[in-house]
């Protein structure tokens, strides 16, 4: 999971909202349940303590009694409720009848917890047990027996039912806040990976588009305006490229093709000039040397022509199975004789058939400049070794030498055109300097890939990978040509 | 011997009627098509080096036109297109031979050679060169009698040395005809065969048969 990805940001941002608002929406229905749960008490304490007061009887001397008669079962139990907690003062808020009241009560007088309720003459008022309850009093005025002097009767009744109610409920909500931030972050996760389902399909295909397929469309099943506006951009992008591509490509053809006629003529002129006999010896070896370079100056020409439509697509490939071991053991076997002469030997161990879908003249042509290459850069009496290993579903064909190599910062040029990583030494070796482009080339349209390591003088090692036979990928037939 | 050449760039044609003059032979030029077919029609050549890429009627409408009129006759075709296949193709085409541009002009005179001098030693007959004789059939190689032991590859060099017989062969000549290849790489495994051959056919005896030209290729005189 890459934190900088859309998704997760999505995904993320999603959880927190939806925690946020969860919280909110809490906090509201916390404040609500509380108020309304308080308001319904004090209604119902209100009414309790009404009755309770119409059931009281309260002689001047001798017990307290409540008469219950006639009352359905449940506002017996009311009562009974209320009895524990209520007191009763004169309107200066001094206790009378102490004998009245319950332990409880009593011990809340004894710590004067009780002190604010006692002034009261009438309404709500609350109080601190001494065991921590809270108790909603309601205080209002009362006809004492025969003398009607006035007192005030407080009747109490404990929160703590509803107050747990209430805790309760906050709790369970606290408690499922990390589920809350679980679910909908995983559901912001899985939301955010469909909506960027498309563009991630988008990508993929798109990554398959190179220089040398850039007249490929991207083609994609998903139909939302947003994608197609991307894909739309996108191939429009890749076809001003591709303009510009086949511009510089068609000018690359043309350049060496017009160079073509001029060095025909000076090559037939020099050549005849040099086969008349009445010349003077410096203008002879002048004219000779003359065509030392113009044969140089012809195959560099040739071989950008070659690279130039290949590239164009004027040249095609035409793919057919082609087992490498008798080709390597045919090239190995010519190439030899060439490296007898450096004092170089090529060492071949046993293969096995390793068929590709390939052309046999452009495979053939990559594998002689690489074998040819090494051998130009190889030191009198090494050796270089051929290997070909089929790996899972590809092929790979790796070619080392013990040669000068190649320095670090070299190596990612040399697939380059005309890049040479010292001009002195293989401008004598005669190479043109092309070689390497055309390796690539041809191991890319077989779908491949060719990869260099190498150490100054110490050699190089250059590995080509290319699918076998059967192996296709299904990928690109989202690219549409 | 007479050559007809057509071909429309001006200083290519100068040259090579200059060059093949130099070298013994009556040369016509034609500077498009039309004139091409004209010319070949009006007189008698031995061979046409015909440009492909012409004015008014390309190589490519000439060539059925000669073979109808004269099925035998060399072709040797030069254009400035590339390569590999294009060399097939052009002889698909119907022409003898095929160079592309720029090129070697000793190359160019050692094809005509071999195209004019042609016919001699086809079949499967016994090659003979001095006292070296060659059998395609049984492919056996014997020099004063004795049997010379031959790998594949210096038995084909030496048949197709044997049937330019007195005639030079250029490096590539050798390379298309018997590595049926045309990289410029293996110009130079040439070099190594011919030194493998010269090593069986030439040291042991006295006469040299195999001879260097320089610059050119190789010719074997028998």
């Amino acid at each position: 999971m890459n934190v900088r990805s859309l998704r997760f940001k999505l995904g993320w941002t999603n959880a927190l909202l939806i925690t946020v608002v969860f919280l909110a929406i809490g906090f509201i229905r916390y404040e609500v349940l509380s108020y309304r749960a308080h308001l319904s008490f004090d209604s119902d304490l209100l009414e309790d303590a009404r009755d309770f007061a119409t059931r009281l009887h309260f002689p001047e001397s001798g017990a307290v009694t409540i008469s219950t008669e006639g009352l359905p079962p449940s506002e017996v139990l009311a009562l009974e409720r209320i009895r524990p907690y209520f007191a009763v003062t004169d309107l200066k808020g001094t206790v009378l009848r102490p004998e009245l009241h319950s332990a409880y009560i009593q011990d809340m007088l004894d710590a004067g917890a009780l002190s604010e309720v006692l002034r009261s003459h009438s309404g709500f008022s609350r109080a601190e047990g001494v065991d921590g309850r809270q108790i909603r009093f309601y205080s209002l005025p009362f006809a004492a027996g025969a003398s009607a002097e006035q007192v005030i009767l407080h009747v109490g009744q404990s929160t703590e039912p509803i107050e747990a109610v209430i805790r309760e409920s906050l709790l369970i909500y606290l408690y499922s806040v990390p589920l809350i931030i679980f679910v909908s972050g995983a559901i912001g996760w899985l939301l955010a990976g469909r909506a960027l389902k498309p563009f991630e399909d988008v990508a993929q295909v798109a990554g398959l588009i190179t220089s040398k397929n850039l007249n490929m469309k991207v083609v994609t099943p998903h139909k939302e305006i947003e994608v197609q506006r991307l894909v739309d951009a996108f191939n429009s992008m890749v076809g001003r490229l591709n303009r510009s591509f086949e511009q510089l490509r068609q000018f690359n053809a043309d350049a060496a093709h017009e160079l073509r006629t001029p060095l025909a003529i000076l090559q037939g002129e020099t050549e005849i000039a040099l086969n008349s006999m009445d010349l003077p010896e410096d203008t002879r070896s002048l004219l000779a040397s003359n065509l030392e370079e113009l044969d140089r100056l012809t195959r560099v020409v040739n071989e950008i022509l070659t690279l130039s439509e290949a590239e164009a697509g004027t040249r095609n490939i035409s793919k057919v199975p082609l087992d490498l071991k008798p080709l390597l053991e045919d090239l190995v076997e010519h190439l030899n004789l060439l490296a007898l002469d450096m004092d170089v030997r090529i060492h071949l161990p046993q293969l096995s058939a390793a068929v590709i879908e390939g052309d046999e003249l452009w495979i053939r042509r990559a594998i002689i400049n690489l074998l040819d290459n090494a051998i130009r850069y190889s030191k009198p009496g090494s050796n270089i070794w051929v290997a070909a290993t089929v790996d899972g579903e590809r092929v790979r064909l790796s070619i080392r030498d013990q040669g000068i190599g190649i320095s670090a910062a070299d190596i990612p040029f040399i697939f380059d055109r005309l890049y040479r990583a010292d001009p002195a030494r293989s401008r004598n070796s005669g190479g043109s300097g092309l070689g390497l482009s055309l390796v690539k080339w041809v191991v890319e349209a077989h779908e491949g890939t060719v990869h260099v390591s190498s150490r100054p003088d110490e050699g190089s090692e250059f590995t080509v990978e290319i699918p076998l036979a059967r192996a296709h990928s299904s990928i690109s037939g989202l690219l549409q040509g | 011997m007479k050559i007809l050449v057509v071909e429309d760039e001006g200083k290519v044609a100068s040259f090579l009627k200059k060059g093949l003059e130099q070298a013994g032979y009556e040369v016509d030029l034609a500077m498009d098509g039309e004139e091409g077919y004209d010319k070949f029609r009006a007189a008698d050549y031995d061979l046409i080096l015909l440009d492909l890429m012409l004015p008014k009627m390309t190589g490519w409408d000439l060539i059925p036109l000669f073979r109808k009129r004269k099925p035998t006759m060399p072709i040797i075709a030069l254009t400035a297109k590339t390569a590999v296949e294009d060399r097939v193709q052009g002889l698909n085409l119907g022409c003898d031979d095929y160079l592309v541009k720029p090129f070697s002009f000793a190359e160019l005179l050692a094809r005509i050679e071999v195209q004019v001098r042609r016919g001699v030693s086809m079949g499967t007959a016994e090659l003979l060169a001095g006292d070296l004789l060659l059998d395609p059939l049984k492919r056996k190689v014997s020099r004063g009698g004795k049997a010379i032991e031959l790998s594949n590859k210096e038995f084909a060099l030496l048949e197709y040395l044997m049937r330019n017989k007195d005639q030079i062969v250029t490096r590539n000549m050798i390379v298309e005809n018997v590595w049926d290849s045309s990289f410029d790489n293996f110009t130079n495994v040439v070099d190594v065969y011919i030194n493998y051959l010269r090593k069986k056919v030439d040291y042991p005896f006295d006469k040299q048969l195999i001879q260097t030209v320089r610059g050119v290729g190789y010719s074997l005189k028998g």
